[in-house]
């Protein structure tokens, strides 16, 4: 694990990765991609820094307790989100009746609460892609 | 309508059809617990094939609403959608399988059915 | 009022996303119990509601039908979830007393977490209307179901969850297949539209149905353990905790049938299917199943083994009354499920109760077992009684309407098969029975069963159950009449 030229090309390429996997959950609602694609690409940064530099480092900035609340906040913000549907609009997941403001149709600040649903399905994919690789090697 | 014809026009169901075979076949006869994990993945790949075939036009455009094209130009975006959520199921499959093929290693030591079933003695006493 | 169906969802996955915050760790399943019971509560409601004013249709999103989710709450679904929910209330309640020999400390979090997903997934295949979430809910059932066999980490429990998932996986891919070629001549997931096109795309895409039909009912088969397709079941049911093959037997499988049910008769129709002949499948592997299960379960020597392979037969009456496709054999079959589901439910809870009382799960060791542990051994009597079919079960009851039905259709070589079978039931269970009274060894005095109070409690309430249903069926027999006027008949 002390190999330089892996070392400084996951460092060259993580703030890549992580941007265009921020970038493609922020444009769910207006490009193929979202929630699910994006937060693969940013679990698949934070795998490639746990291969390149060790389990370990990987654990370090990214502990299991912070993917334990974020893979469980993701979903508690859609079933929120969904139930604030239900008592405002009639309709599990209604969008309009929210009040979030739906804007021009190709806008980033467009949707309603789709840009929203994709940024928690966003986190929580991200850190269950990390939870499962760890889970993979850890060894009893 | 000729034989070739039917073919090149259903080409890709045909191509789904044969991928799905070999991910059973692969499946069925190896005995190795990680070959079949693979196979379940050839298999699953090719039902989101077919699925997603079954929406695709030719020369169809990316399903992005511009008010330049009418509908018939786009690819209909909903088998692509659910089949995102076939990958998402699939990738948990094989995450969930694997750690159970690498639990089943290290108290066996082999990944081959047959020896494991060979070594698992049929004692009565179960919980 | 109309939306406690999601209501009922929610609260399912909300318990499995609080389960590993919570601490200690019991405080999950008391959780879990207490949302089991409130939703088996607002089933009930929801039976109410539906027989004064009708079904309920839950569109997700406020989408058009067709465009989005949608949830069917009916007499049918809500019939099955207030059952469920309420058999597996009972269940949680033996879980409770069982858990702490059973199941290891560090697992106790995940145990209530993937029963939450288990009862989420269950619950949403019964009220959904819509054919890819019900492949996704199937998905989430097989693998939490997977995950509570192999939560015991011994070498058996992975080997058995892994073949399980393999062969679930498989079964699952292949109900997509058959969605997809649906989806393809259709051009709908929804249910109800699927079915009203469904004429027009057998007549002009003959291949393309017949397929599909094909392909669901093998995914289907697997997952219900139908003859052919049994070999996971032994060693998942056996290998697995007690409390949790309650769970596989009585819910799991049970929901695996509705969905069956539901893909026959709301998708196809039982015209499609009687025009493809499809009917004659079904009795051939019926019969067969019928027969060899009942046979391979008389060469078990373990108690737990010869449950899972009786599984297997009873399946078999199932697809027979199914195979009818009438009101009689609908109204036989789902009668015929809530009483397997109580009482092989209750046999496996026998079988968890005998092991925590440190007898072994073998046949031989069972002699003589009626002075060491009487009330579990009276249960196990009951739920062998009725596993035969003895007047005064709920067994006798179930068997007793599917000869009416077989009768009604005149098929009476059937119900030749069933007396059989029953006389082969009767074969391996009553020497269990009698060698549990019959005492071999020495003078033991009669001793009080060494057993938790929430497991005798609740084997209490299903041996309750059991004889209620065998002495005045007609408590559950306008609901099941309902379900079945609810699916089309």
């Amino acid at each position: 694990m002390n190999n330089r030229l892996l070392h400084t090309i996951v460092k060259m390429l993580l703030p890549v990765i992580i941007v265009y996997g921020i970038f493609i959950v922020l444009h769910g609602h207006l490009t193929p991609g979202g929630g699910f694609s994006g937060g693969a690409i940013l679990g698949t940064a934070l795998v490639l820094y746990g291969l390149a530099f060790g389990q370990d480092a990987s654990l370090k900035i990214f502990p299991e307790s912070v993917s334990k609340y974020l893979e469980s906040g993701g979903v508690l913000a859609i079933v929120v989100i969904g139930l604030v549907g239900l008592f405002v609009g009639g309709y599990f997941l209604s969008n309009a009746a929210t009040g979030v403001p739906l804007g021009t149709p190709g806008d980033l600040l467009s949707g309603g609460i789709i840009p929203l649903l994709m940024i928690a399905i966003g986190l929580k994919v991200g850190s269950t892609l990390m939870t499962l690789f760890n889970a993979l090697l850890e060894d009893e | 309508m000729s034989i070739l014809d039917i073919f090149v026009a259903n080409i890709h169901f045909i191509g789904a059809m044969i991928i799905f075979v070999i991910g059973l076949y692969m499946v069925i006869a190896h005995p190795n617990l990680f070959k079949r994990i693979i196979g379940i993945n050839v298999m699953s790949s090719a039902v989101f094939y077919f699925f997603v075939a079954i929406g695709a036009i030719a020369d169809g455009r990316v399903p992005i609403v511009d008010g330049t094209l009418t509908p018939a130009d786009y690819i209909n975006p909903v088998p692509s959608a659910l089949i995102l959520t076939g990958i998402v199921i699939s990738v948990s499959f094989t995450v969930y399988a694997l750690s159970l093929a690498i639990k089943i290693h290290q108290s066996y030591g082999t990944l081959d059915q047959e020896k494991i079933v060979e070594m698992s003695t049929r004692d009565d006493s179960y919980d | 009022m109309t939306s406690l169906a999601i209501i009922q969802l929610v609260l399912f996955l909300l318990v499995a996303l609080f389960s590993p915050f919570l601490t200690p760790p019991k405080r999950n399943q008391w959780l879990l119990l207490l949302v089991l019971i409130v939703n088996t509560g607002i089933s009930a409601v929801l039976l109410l509601h539906i027989e004064s004013s009708g079904p309920i249709t839950l569109l997700l999103g406020g989408h058009q039908r067709g465009l989005g989710i949608e949830l069917l709450i009916d007499a049918f679904s809500v019939l099955f979830t207030l059952f469920l929910g309420a058999l597996g209330s009972v269940v949680q309640i033996y879980a409770l007393g069982f858990m702490k020999t059973h199941i290891p400390k560090t697992q106790h979090t995940a145990y209530s977490g993937l029963m939450a997903i288990l009862f989420f997934a269950i619950f949403g295949l019964l009220y959904t209307n819509d054919l890819f979430n019900t492949y996704v809910l199937i998905e989430i059932l097989s693998i939490a179901t997977v995950a509570l066999i192999s939560i015991v980490r011994k070498k058996r429990n992975f080997m058995a969850a892994l073949r399980y998932l393999l062969i679930s996986e498989l079964a699952s891919l292949s109900v997509l297949f058959g969605i997809a070629l649906i989806y393809m001549v259709t051009g709908t997931l929804n249910m109800t539209l699927i079915y009203e096109a469904m004429p027009r795309a057998f007549a002009n895409y003959p291949i393309n149905v017949t397929l599909a039909l094909g392909f669901m009912g093998m995914g289907l088969a697997i997952k219900t353990a139908i003859f052919p397709f049994h070999e996971w079941l032994p060693d998942a049911y056996t290998s697995a905790p007690s409390s949790s093959s309650a769970i596989l037997s009585a819910l799991v499988s049970k929901a695996y049938m509705v969905v069956l049910i539901k893909i026959l008769f709301r998708v196809f129709g039982s015209a499609i299917i009687e025009q493809l002949g499809a009917q004659w499948v079904m009795i051939t592997l019926a019969a067969v199943a019928m027969i060899v299960g009942s046979l391979f379960a008389l060469g078990q020597t373990s108690f737990k083994r010869m449950l899972a392979y009786s599984s297997v037969a009873q399946v078999g009456y199932l697809l027979l009354a199914l195979s009818l496709l009438s009101r009689a054999g609908l109204e036989a079959m789902l009668f015929y499920m809530i009483s397997h589901a109580l009482i092989k439910g209750t046999l496996f809870l026998v079988a968890g109760s005998f092991s925590t009382q440190h007898i072994k799960d073998s046949l031989k060791a069972l002699s003589g077992v009626a002075y060491v542990a009487p009330f579990t051994a009276l249960v196990l009597g009951v739920g062998a009684f009725g596993m035969v079919g003895i007047p005064g079960t709920s067994g006798f009851i179930a068997k007793f309407h599917l000869a009416m039905a077989l009768g009604d259709a005149s098929r009476w070589g059937f119900v030749a098969l069933i007396m059989l079978s029953s006389i082969l039931n009767a074969i391996y269970f009553f020497p269990v029975i009698i060698n549990s009274i019959v005492k071999q060894t020495g003078t033991v005095p009669l001793k009080r069963d060494h057993l938790p109070i929430s497991m005798v409690l609740s084997m209490s309430v299903l041996l309750i159950a059991i004889v209620t249903l065998g002495f005045s069926p007609s408590l559950v027999l306008p609901y099941i009449e309902a379900a079945v006027t609810a699916i089309g008949f």
